[in-house]
């Protein structure tokens, strides 16, 4: 299990690297919070935690279970990523205080990336989120190496 | 006598009698059919549409001499292709919302009919209480052909949350208006997004205090204001700060605005409701464009007028038309959908509790006293088309401001002088 969640992780923060060379080669603005690092984590974030819940599907699933299990993981894989990038703006930029900040946050931010993943970079977030989740069925499946 | 008497009683008089009687009453509701006069009315408000059908539905309600039929036939631009398509067809409508600066070409052109006898009819109390600048913008030679109901200014759209994150507050410079849009500009969102339409372009130069064509009607696109104004927008674009939008891309532009990828915008007053529209995440709010010393704002809007092809009747009617539209009452409920500033004095007072509830929504009110017309000559409606094309060549990267203020320069004066 740790195995694939450190590989959902990875591929989180490989996918930010790559949305946001993209967004910038394209004039597309992606980011989440003022911060590059808190962008980062929160890709990176969302991947492990959606793998921790999926990968007992990936893992010992019939192929339906795991075919759905995929393409849960690719719907919500944006809006976990920007709830918890929201979250973490809020908590270390002091955005808790306004209402306004709250709102933005919470709802323009998802709508905003799932905007970027479909509309804006979808020729790039959408392969590259099938290949993620490809990689990770392959790595939930296959056995684990005993010395 | 007697035969008289015996001839009425007869069945024959009875059965004819029936039929007079119902001939006599199809001609009565017949008589009442035609006595009601069709008035079509071409406009553009899409984001108040629902309040012109309603004050439509409203009009013809009140009375049964005239009967208006709305139609909503696209933006301003796209009503103007229409018209012109139409014009001397059966299918010219005999009211049109021209955009004030469509108005001068259509009279120039003799393409719509003058009013006077009929305004000259109104009370002068009913005259006096117009606002000054927006009743004469419909008189044009000493005659009027235009009727004010839609009038508006530019006004400064913002991201209340962001101004308030970033810790500075609405500019009312052209200073500190930069200033403004480069320390909200981040990672996450550019501080101002423009779109590249004349208008916009003439308010930055109007407020600098220069004119896109002067006293004498001659065009002065290549002034230092106009190259002031071109250099600050080609300035915040290289440095990432604008976002920048076609004439004809308002939709995305207020969407990036909606999704909080932009910060400030300048727009109509009456662009608020197309904003609303949204479910904004954010507090939005308008205030007065920056300004410097000696600087005035272009009004912007529509005249109403009644197209050549239109009966003497039909004329009567839309003018009856318009003049029930004027009434304060309705001009209260025009104002409170769409936003427009109103037209009369006697309004203002209706307003107060629209205006309480946000005062950003009299942003355009309060620059009234700033406001001048928009260059009354038939040619700007083509040196708009000049104005962004030339946006559109240097915000795009293509071309120098001085260069592209230059060639529409040259362009506006072979108009002039066509």
């Amino acid at each position: 299990m740790w195995r694939v969640v450190g590989l959902a992780g990875l591929l989180g923060a490989v996918g930010f690297a790559v949305i946001e060379g993209a967004g910038r080669a394209l004039g597309v603005r992606t980011a989440m919070t003022p911060s590059l690092w808190l962008d980062g984590a929160a890709f990176a974030l969302a991947g492990m935690g959606l793998a921790a819940l999926y990968v007992q599907a990936w893992s010992r699933g019939g192929w339906a279970r795991r075919v759905g299990a995929a393409l849960a993981y690719v719907a919500l894989f944006p809006f976990v990523t920007a709830l918890l990038g929201g979250l973490a703006e809020l908590t270390f930029l002091g955005g808790w205080g306004y209402g306004g900040f709250i709102r933005e946050a919470l709802l323009a931010g998802p709508i905003n990336l799932l905007a970027t993943f479909t509309l804006e970079l979808g020729v790039v977030a959408l392969p590259l989120g099938v290949v993620s989740v490809t990689l990770l069925l392959i790595a939930a499946r296959s056995p684990r190496k005993t010395a | 006598m007697i035969r008289w008497k015996s001839w009425i009683a007869s069945s024959f008089w009875t059965v004819w009698r029936r039929r007079i009687a119902v001939a006599l009453f199809g001609l009565l509701v017949g008589t009442s059919g035609v006595a009601q006069t069709e008035v079509t009315f071409w406009h553009s408000m899409d984001s108040a549409v629902e309040t012109v059908d309603a004050l439509v539905e409203a009009f013809n309600a009140s009375q049964d001499e005239v009967r208006v039929d709305a139609r909503f036939i696209g933006s301003y631009a796209e009503a103007q292709t229409r018209l012109l398509a139409a014009y001397g067809s059966a299918d010219e409508p005999v009211l049109f919302q021209a955009e004030i600066a469509f108005f001068p070409r259509l009279v120039a052109e003799g393409a719509v009919q003058p009013l006077t006898s009929l305004t000259n009819g109104l009370p002068a109390d009913v005259v006096n209480d117009f606002v000054p600048g927006l009743w004469a913008y419909g008189e044009l030679d000493g005659e009027r052909y235009g009727l004010p109901w839609n009038s508006s200014t530019p006004v400064m759209y913002w991201n209340v949350d962001a101004l308030r994150r970033a810790g500075v507050e609405p500019p009312t410079t052209w200073e500190a208006f930069e200033a403004t849009v480069d320390a909200l500009t981040s990672r996450q969102a550019q501080g101002f997004v423009f779109v590249g339409d004349s208008w916009l372009f003439e308010m930055m130069v109007l407020s600098l205090g220069g004119r896109l064509v002067d006293e004498n009607g001659v065009p002065t696109l290549d002034s230092a204001e106009a190259l002031r104004a071109l250099t600050l927008l080609d300035e915040l674009e290289a440095r990432g700060s604008l976002a920048f939008f076609g004439a004809n891309e308002s939709t995305p532009a207020i969407l990036g605005f909606v999704r909080t990828r932009s910060l400030m915008a300048f727009a109509s007053i009456a662009n608020w409701p197309d904003i609303r529209r949204f479910s904004v995440a954010f507090d939005v709010t308008a205030g007065p464009v920056p300004m410097a010393p000696g600087g005035a704002v272009p009004l912007g809007g529509a005249q109403l007028v009644v197209m050549g092809n239109a009966t003497a009747e039909e004329r009567d009617a839309a003018f009856a038309f318009w003049s029930w539209l004027a009434e304060p009452e309705q001009l209260a409920t025009w104002v409170e959908g769409s936003y427009y500033i109103p037209v009369r004095h006697s309004v203002v007072p209706l307003l107060d509790a629209f205006y309480a509830e946000d005062p950003g929504r009299a942003a355009a009110l309060s620059q009234l006293e700033l406001a001048i017309p928009r260059p009354r000559i038939p040619e700007f409606d083509a040196m708009r088309g000049i104005l962004d094309e030339m946006m559109e060549r240097v915000l795009r990267g293509r071309t120098s401001p001085e260069d592209a203020l230059a060639e529409a320069q040259r362009q506006a004066l072979a108009e002039v002088n066509r």
